[in-house]
């Protein structure tokens, strides 16, 4: 299903993103997070690709997932951030796998890496997968952990929603 | 005991019909969530001009409602004056898990820079069991969240009613 809505994004003409609702850093302050601990988190998301039909059920989309991201204790650890994650994923015979890459900002602007890898369906979701994080700047810098994320599609315009369960330590 | 049994069955009669009469009200408040492309055009130094669609995704914390695990796909109009929101208004289509949906109305209520502006909407039509739907709500974007890509974050408050 959620393979499905991202075919009909192809049509979707995405031009200058966000022209006007680019960076405006003048937000308060993220709150400081603990040096480690974990994180129930619960996030939406939109998606845009484009999907490539290879033959005899095979095929690749390649593009991008928008997300935004909130802490269940509505503070700490992934707390209101923006998350871009261009990625590909590899379909095959109604099954699929996800490799991404992702990048999450918070309101301060310091930043998470991390790569993402998923597979599909799984366990009646959609797509269930891991983020590991890489390394992050500012408040976020020399992170280490990851989260796992497990997500339903909805809707027609390559929506989603995720659940993620984060674990992680600062240096 | 004739009487007791009379009396139950007379409640339930009446909480049958009140319940029917009244339908379903309520009230939620949850996180905003959104990622916008549009095209924007310069009028002059002070002023711009966004056009555009945005989606987004809503969870209510009840857990439950029309607004949980909505997905929105809205169109937007927008006037950006000295680099905050100063006026707008569009469309959206909320989209439910089994497909019902509810189209809303929204303009810019109370114009601020990004991170602290408020827009108001109310609901135009509702599909399923959505159908007939009255609502309205309040968008705040207060401290609102702007990612590097067009995402923005905000809260939602709502009420609503269903016949």
């Amino acid at each position: 299903m959620f393979v499905a809505q991202r075919i009909s994004l192809m049509h979707r003409v995405t031009s200058i993103t966000g022209a006007v609702l680019v960076c405006w850093w003048g937000c308060a302050a993220a709150d400081s997070i603990p040096k480690s601990g974990t994180a129930s988190v619960h996030s939406g998301w939109s998606s845009s690709g484009q999907l490539k039909d290879l033959g005899d059920n095979h095929a690749v989309w390649t593009g991008v997932y928008w997300g935004t991201s909130f802490n269940d204790a509505g503070k700490g650890m992934l707390h209101k951030m923006a998350w871009s994650c261009p990625g590909v994923t590899i379909i095959h015979g109604g099954a699929y796998v996800h490799h991404g890459y992702c990048v999450l900002t918070d309101s301060d602007g310091d930043k998470i890496f991390g790569t993402s890898e998923g597979k599909g369906p799984a366990e009646g979701l959609d797509l269930v997968g891991v983020v590991t994080y890489e390394g992050g700047t500012g408040k976020f810098s020399g992170i280490q952990g990851s989260h796992t994320y497990r997500c339903s599609g909805i809707g027609a315009d390559g929506q989603a929603f995720c659940r993620q369960e984060a674990s992680y330590r600062l240096p | 005991m004739k009487a007791a049994r009379e009396r139950f069955v007379l409640g339930v009669v009446l909480l049958i019909f009140v319940g029917t009469a009244w339908g379903e009200s309520g009230t939620m408040k949850g996180p905003f969530g959104c990622h916008g492309a549009g095209e924007a055009t310069k009028m002059n130094e002070d002023l711009s001009q966004w056009v555009g669609k945005f989606w987004c995704t809503t969870y209510s914390n009840m857990g439950r409602g029309p607004f949980h695990h909505g997905a929105w796909t809205c169109t937007g109009a927008t006037e950006v004056r000295n680099g905050g929101m100063a006026a707008g208004g569009g469309y959206c289509t909320i989209t439910h898990p089994g497909g019902d949906t509810i189209e809303v109305r929204w303009d810019v209520d109370r114009p601020g820079p990004f991170n602290d502006f408020t827009t108001k909407a109310r609901c135009i039509s509702g599909s399923g069991k959505y159908a007939g739907i009255q609502c309205h709500y309040i968008g705040k974007w207060n401290p609102g969240v702007v990612g590097p890509d067009g995402q923005f974050i905000g809260y939602i408050e709502a009420e609503y009613t269903l016949p």
